[in-house]
């Protein structure tokens, strides 16, 4: 089958994730967790500009002598922070950019996650806009280039009565009352930088804002090691008789500023702008899927609130009851919210297969894929693969199921793992006769709905509703989560778990 | 600032004026915030104190309870230890995430402006003529207006583009209209421009033109100079409003 270059960059991005799961473990590994480092350093930002603004001082006269003075501050401890404030915010471009392309690799940009995408957009515009402000503070030959470039490049736009950059012509020109303005610009441009942060993840049900311990460990640790070895310094004083020459930019936050000199404000920004409109459409353009959204049977409905609790979008809401059965809430569907991961069907205490009622209808279904066909399709599985056999249940987005399917294993595939009901389990092992039930899914902390893996464990542990119930033998249930590319490793675990079931009291080789 | 700081006995740059208010508002601002809520924060009532503790008991319990039920479904992921040779790769990992932000945070080196090159900024403000000349009003005029719009002068807003020639070397380096700022055209005219020249001596002829546009051929103020500019030297061209005369900042004559 041919694949697509986005399959391709997947497989590849996989390819190179599973490489870090090994040094990491997959719960630290730091690619699957690039937005929560993103937040992580912008908090180190955050508190080293606090203790550096205090040393600062606004004046454009001093502001590059309290600069020199913190780096070459007795035992460097000045000059530490200094550094950590700058290579925090070096290391948040980086993250943001992995994050972006992750994402978009991932194809975890449309539908419901449009929200998160677009007000992505304007996060880039102001992380750069936080980052190059920050440089002009530090009124040297770099601040100098950098700020004059900025101010002529805003100047194109015509916006102003008379030129910005007008303001950096002569010594005299550059008052302390147009510094503070550029203090300002470092201060406020962080500030509303947090607010479209925290519009960015608004949306998230549950959104996961910190890195694991361990890996902000880590990077701090590298951070300060980094500072003491290699500390940030300044070029020489600014002077605005003189032209900058060479200079060590920043390439993070100042990698246009040669464009800029090369191809002129007028170019750079209908790149600028021309690329972020392209980027913030991204979520409309072709190819658009929209699978149905989950729907609500309301005579099955007893309004528990467990898939409102679970729905990692926040697509369901408890409203009133319409419908006069004797509860005090339902659950209601917000069709542009829901991803159609079947997610709410998996925590519904109806969803039990169980029943004999014909036709089988649980509280919250997906009309794509619902319960009933899902039940369906497992008993056939498990007719198949007989006594000894081994179901496993998977997701779209996971190992390819069907390519696990051989003698003796048969697979299912739902839209999330987080669609299984407990109660399935029980099911396939006392109804449907197979020996053993192996789940699987995307790789741990990579779910594509986000939550899928996590709820199914805590399901299975008895942790979260609805449990599974205590008569299943565990010896005979596995969970082992993969990503797509990982097929050897989920075939060997297969192998694995037939042998361990095997080995059971009761089983044929184990009798 | 002065008397009050002798009168106290402190240093004439002790800002003292500043300090008064803080220390009279401020305690009283802290104090409304202590009884908005504050006190609960810094001296919690005994009942909250008691509400914390078991609120906290109850989320390590909780956590507890979450842990255990983990572990024993063998899908606790807290007790993972990672091996002597899985901490050497995350180490180095962090070693090269960091030398590559180290690295790139000063380099490589940029060549901003070329070291053998002067610079020249063409960069000022003026308002140009206004199109129509002004005229004083007569009594008559005067009368014929409400009490409150009887302006003695008589002027129209718009005012001509400002036209500036700049020669190099007898080289016309730039030719520009600027057209005035506002709606109605009745605001100063501004420049920006720059150019590199080679280090050295030049001879610079700036022309400027307040009045009549394009329409004119001959310009109001004209400047003519040689200037030796030195190596990444910057030579300004401005307007002096007050002095009604173009002038040169930088480069020696």
């Amino acid at each position: 089958m041919q694949l697509s270059v986005r399959h391709k960059l997947q497989n590849g991005l996989l390819h190179i994730e599973s490489a870090f799961d090994r040094p990491f473990g997959s719960a630290w590994n730091p690619l699957r967790q690039m937005g929560t480092l993103s937040f992580f350093y912008f908090w180190i930002v955050a508190a080293t500009g606090i203790y550096v603004y205090i040393l600062f001082d606004t004046t454009v006269g001093s502001a590059y002598q309290s600069v020199e003075a913190m780096t070459h501050s007795p035992w460097h401890l000045n000059g530490i922070i200094r550094s950590l404030h700058r290579y925090a915010s070096d290391a948040m471009v980086v993250t943001m950019a992995l994050h972006l392309s992750r994402e978009f690799i991932m194809d975890r940009y449309r539908d419901v996650r449009w929200f998160t995408w677009f007000t992505g957009v304007p996060i880039i515009w102001l992380l750069f806009i936080s980052g190059i402000s920050g440089y002009w503070l530090v009124w040297d030959m770099l601040a100098q280039y950098v700020a004059i470039g900025s101010m002529e490049w805003i100047d194109w736009l015509g916006i102003f009565g008379e030129p910005v950059a007008s303001n950096f012509v002569t010594p005299e020109s550059l008052t302390d009352r147009f510094f503070t303005l550029l203090v300002f610009m470092h201060i406020f441009g962080p500030l509303f930088l947090l607010f479209v942060m925290w519009i960015h993840v608004m949306r998230v049900s549950q959104p996961k804002l910190n890195p694991p311990r361990g890996l902000a460990l880590g990077s701090l640790a590298m951070f300060v090691v980094l500072a003491i070895a290699w500390p940030a310094t300044s070029h020489a004083p600014a002077d605005l008789a003189v032209m900058p020459t060479e200079l060590n930019l920043d390439w993070f936050y100042m990698m246009l500023y040669p464009v800029f000199d090369v191809w002129g404000a007028g170019p750079l920004w209908i790149l600028g702008v021309g690329l972020s409109i392209i980027v913030a459409a991204m979520p409309w353009l072709p190819p658009l899927k929209r699978p149905k959204p989950a729907e609500v049977h309301l005579e099955k409905c007893n309004g528990c609130s467990r898939c409102y609790a679970d729905c990692p979008f926040g697509a369901i809401s408890m409203e009133p009851r319409s419908d006069g059965l004797p509860f005090e809430r339902e659950a209601v569907v917000d069709a542009s919210h829901c991803t159609s991961c079947g997610i709410c069907v998996g925590s519904c205490p109806v969803s039990t297969p169980f029943r004999n009622d014909e036709e089988l209808v649980t509280g919250i279904d997906m009309p794509d894929f619902g319960f009933k066909a899902m039940r369906g399709k497992a008993i056939k599985l498990a007719e198949k693969v007989g006594p000894d056999g081994v179901l496993v249940v998977g997701c779209d987005h996971g190992v390819d199921i069907k390519s696990i399917t051989g003698t003796g294993v048969a697979g299912l595939s739902l839209p999330c793992i987080g669609m299984l009901p407990p109660s399935f389990i029980d099911f396939a092992m006392s109804r449907g006769g197979v020996a053993g039930v192996l789940i699987t899914g995307c790789q741990e902390c990579d779910c594509f709905a986000r939550l899928g893996n996590r709820w199914i464990e805590e399901r299975i542990a008895g942790v979260r509703d609805p449990y599974l119930r205590a008569r299943v033998d565990r010896r005979r249930l596995g969970v082992f989560w993969a990503s797509r590319v990982e097929q050897r490793a989920l075939k060997a675990e297969i192998e694995r778990f037939r042998d361990q079931i095997k080995a059971l009291p009761g089983s044929e080789a184990g009798t | 600032m002065t008397a009050m700081n002798a009168f106290l006995g402190l240093s004439p740059n002790f800002p003292i004026l500043y300090i008064i208010p803080l220390a009279v508002f401020g305690p009283i601002f802290l104090l409304v915030l202590y009884h908005l809520g504050l006190k609960e924060i810094i001296n919690p009532s005994p009942e909250t104190r008691a509400n914390i503790e078991l609120r906290k008991e109850e989320e390590k319990r909780q956590a507890e309870d979450h842990q255990n039920k983990m572990s024993k479904a063998g899908l606790d992921k807290s007790g993972y230890r990672h091996a002597p040779l899985q901490w050497l790769g995350q180490a180095a990992t962090y070693v090269v995430f960091a030398v590559g932000i180290a690295y790139f945070s000063n380099s490589p080196a940029y060549q901003a402006h070329p070291s053998d090159m002067a610079a020249v900024r063409l960069s000022f403000t003026h308002p140009p003529q206004r199109k129509e000349e002004c005229h004083k009003r007569t009594w008559a005029e005067l009368q014929k207006l409400a009490p409150n719009m009887r302006a003695p002068m008589d002027c129209s807003r718009e005012r001509w583009p400002l036209v500036v020639d700049l020669s190099i070397d007898g080289v016309q380096v730039f030719h520009g209209a600027s057209v005035p700022a506002g709606q109605a055209r009745d605001g100063h005219s501004s420049f920006y421009e720059k150019f590199q020249v080679s280090a050295g001596r030049h001879r610079v002829v700036v022309r400027l033109r307040d009045r009549g546009g394009e329409t004119r051929a001959e310009y109001d103020y004209t400047e003519e100079r040689s200037v030796d500019l030195k190596a990444a030297e910057i030579l300004v061209i401005g307007f002096s409003n007050a002095s009604a005369r173009i002038t040169f900042t930088g480069g020696a004559e």
